[in-house]
């Protein structure tokens, strides 16, 4: 596989339009790019798009249109094969958890280290601690479904983590907190961030979006309204 | 709770939670029935495959010279004795022996019953001969001679009725092979479907996966030791169920006086051949599971 540039944008659109099927366009003429090191915002309202716009960075879809490039790699050249290698890079707290319920809370964390390759007691410290940090040292051994929403959340979220990505993606990652631990989760990211993670926080929060100083991608109608950093 | 997991053959977790399948409970029986019938074919095969080994290790290379009974005893044994010498007399001949007339009863006895002899019947009297190896003879003129030193006798070839039954018992053989084939096929087109059934079944936890980094092979792998286990299980069921069929039909079989001549019976060494089936099983569950898993996931983002 060709390797990834550390010195190119770590996501680039440029035109980039989207539909489902045959349905209408539900992104249009998106484009913004997010350096290295940067952390922004991506907010809008219910079925602006927001979901959308990360999922198509996230490779869960193709644009219909324009150029996506990520870690400086246009993804029309990227044969399916190399996807995994780009995925490893890339930390995704979804909306709705997508948590393996048979798997236990550090099952779930660690399996971005063992579809890695990774093995051994080491990877078993180390997601423990992840969990003790985010609150759920109670639960290391509990299955998802013995979880509160806002536990599956943290849960999410150690797992997006863990690999220490170069670009962590969060589909609206303090929904389901209370405001003490979804500040506790944004110090989290911001920690990730000063490590050189790019982080992109999906949400409609204002009051949180509002504690911090961070640009925004705000989306109207499947349309970029402001541009990000 | 599946049997496979009852086993203990499900200790290593996986990601994807396969044991909870539906396919997981049936596909072992399904296996088991197929691994049944494979077996009782290839048994078939083996079996046909050793009377024909027997048949041609024992029949070839002979003749059989029947006698007939003359006007009197003496008369009988003086025209065995003129056959025998001009046997004797030829180089192709390599071993000559008279059946008494208590052999020659025996023979007849499963037809006629016990003492066919001593109520007075006139059986012919048979003469053995072993010809050397690659010996040509000249039946008509072996007919001529014998015929000339005894009267009404018959010289039986059996390499024609040999070859004969030999081709017929091959067809058996073949068609018995075709079925092993045939029901192999089958199998892996069950697991075939079952493998895209458990794939949509866990689309979910598939797409989660490929998401995180994980690579067709890694989760194909795990689609193909859980199919590898359920054929072994399943294999292993029917193969063995099989084998007890088989122990039971050959005791039966060797209790027939009349079939013993035919050698219906399984040498040592198929049993080990047998004994490969559930592995073969196993081998062809993992090799269809892997091939259908990622060409299902090739077809995903």
């Amino acid at each position: 596989m060709q390797g990834i540039d550390p010195h190119a944008p770590v996501v680039r659109f440029h035109n980039v339009g989207m539909r489902y099927g045959g349905g209408p366009e539900v992104l249009r003429d998106i484009s913004f790019t997010l350096a290295r090191g940067a952390f922004c915002f991506l907010t809008g309202e219910s079925g602006a798009g927001k979901s959308s716009l990360l999922r198509l960075m996230y490779l869960a879809l193709k644009p219909t249109r324009g150029v996506t490039a990520l870690f400086g790699r246009d993804l029309v050249t990227v044969a399916r094969r190399e996807l995994p290698e780009l995925r490893r890079n890339i930390g995704v707290v979804f909306q709705d958890f997508r948590l393996i319920d048979h798997l236990t809370a550090l099952e779930n964390v660690a399996l971005p280290l063992r579809v890695g390759g990774a093995r051994g007691d080491d990877v078993k410290k180390h997601v423990a601690d992840l969990l003790r940090w985010v609150g759920l040292a109670n639960h290391i051994d509990s299955y998802p479904a013995t979880l509160s929403g806002g536990e599956q959340q943290r849960v999410a979220i150690a797992r997006a983590v863990i690999n220490r990505p170069s670009l962590l993606l969060a589909d609206e990652p303090t929904g389901n907190v209370d405001d003490a631990m979804a500040m506790r989760l944004m110090y989290l990211f911001e920690e990730l961030n000063r490590m050189g993670t790019t982080v992109v926080i999906a949400t409609h929060n204002e009051q949180l979006v509002g504690k911090f100083d961070y640009p925004r991608l705000l989306l109207a109608n499947g349309v970029l309204a402001q541009d990000g950093p | 709770m599946t049997v496979a997991m009852r086993l203990g053959l499900f200790r290593r977790p996986t990601d994807i939670p396969l044991d909870r399948d539906p396919a997981a409970r049936t596909l072992p029986w399904i296996i088991a029935v197929m691994a049944f019938l494979a077996t009782i074919a290839l048994a078939g095969a083996l079996l046909l495959n050793n009377v024909i080994v027997r048949w041609s290790n024992s029949l070839s290379g002979t003749l059989t010279i029947q006698v007939p009974a003359a006007s009197g005893a003496e008369e009988t044994e003086a025209r065995i004795k003129r056959v025998v010498s001009l046997l004797r007399e030829d180089k192709s001949v390599l071993r000559v022996r008279v059946l008494s007339a208590a052999e020659s009863s025996a023979l007849v006895e499963p037809w006629l019953g016990r003492g066919a002899a001593a109520i007075g019947l006139p059986l012919p009297r048979l003469i053995d001969v072993g010809l050397a190896e690659d010996a040509r003879v000249d039946l008509a003129e072996l007919r001529r001679k014998v015929d000339a030193a005894a009267p009404g006798a018959s010289v039986e070839e059996h390499q024609k009725w040999l070859d004969e039954m030999i081709g017929v018992i091959r067809w058996g053989w073949r068609l018995a092979l075709v079925v092993v084939v045939l029901i192999f096929f089958a199998a892996a087109m069950t697991i075939v479907f079952a493998m895209r059934t458990s794939l949509r079944i866990h689309r979910a936890v598939t797409d989660v996966l490929h998401l995180i980094g994980a690579r067709d092979q890694y989760i194909a792998e795990q689609f193909q030791r859980h199919a590898f286990r359920l054929g072994l299980l399943g294999g292993a069921i029917g193969t063995g169920f099989a084998a007890l069929v088989l122990i039971g039909l050959e005791r039966i079989l060797a209790k027939v006086e009349t079939l013993q001549a035919m050698h219906l019976e399984l040498p040592v060494w198929s049993w080990a051949v047998l004994a490969l089936v559930p592995p073969a099983a196993a081998a062809l569950a993992a090799v269809a599971a892997r091939y259908t898993v990622l060409r299902g996931l090739a077809r995903m983002m």
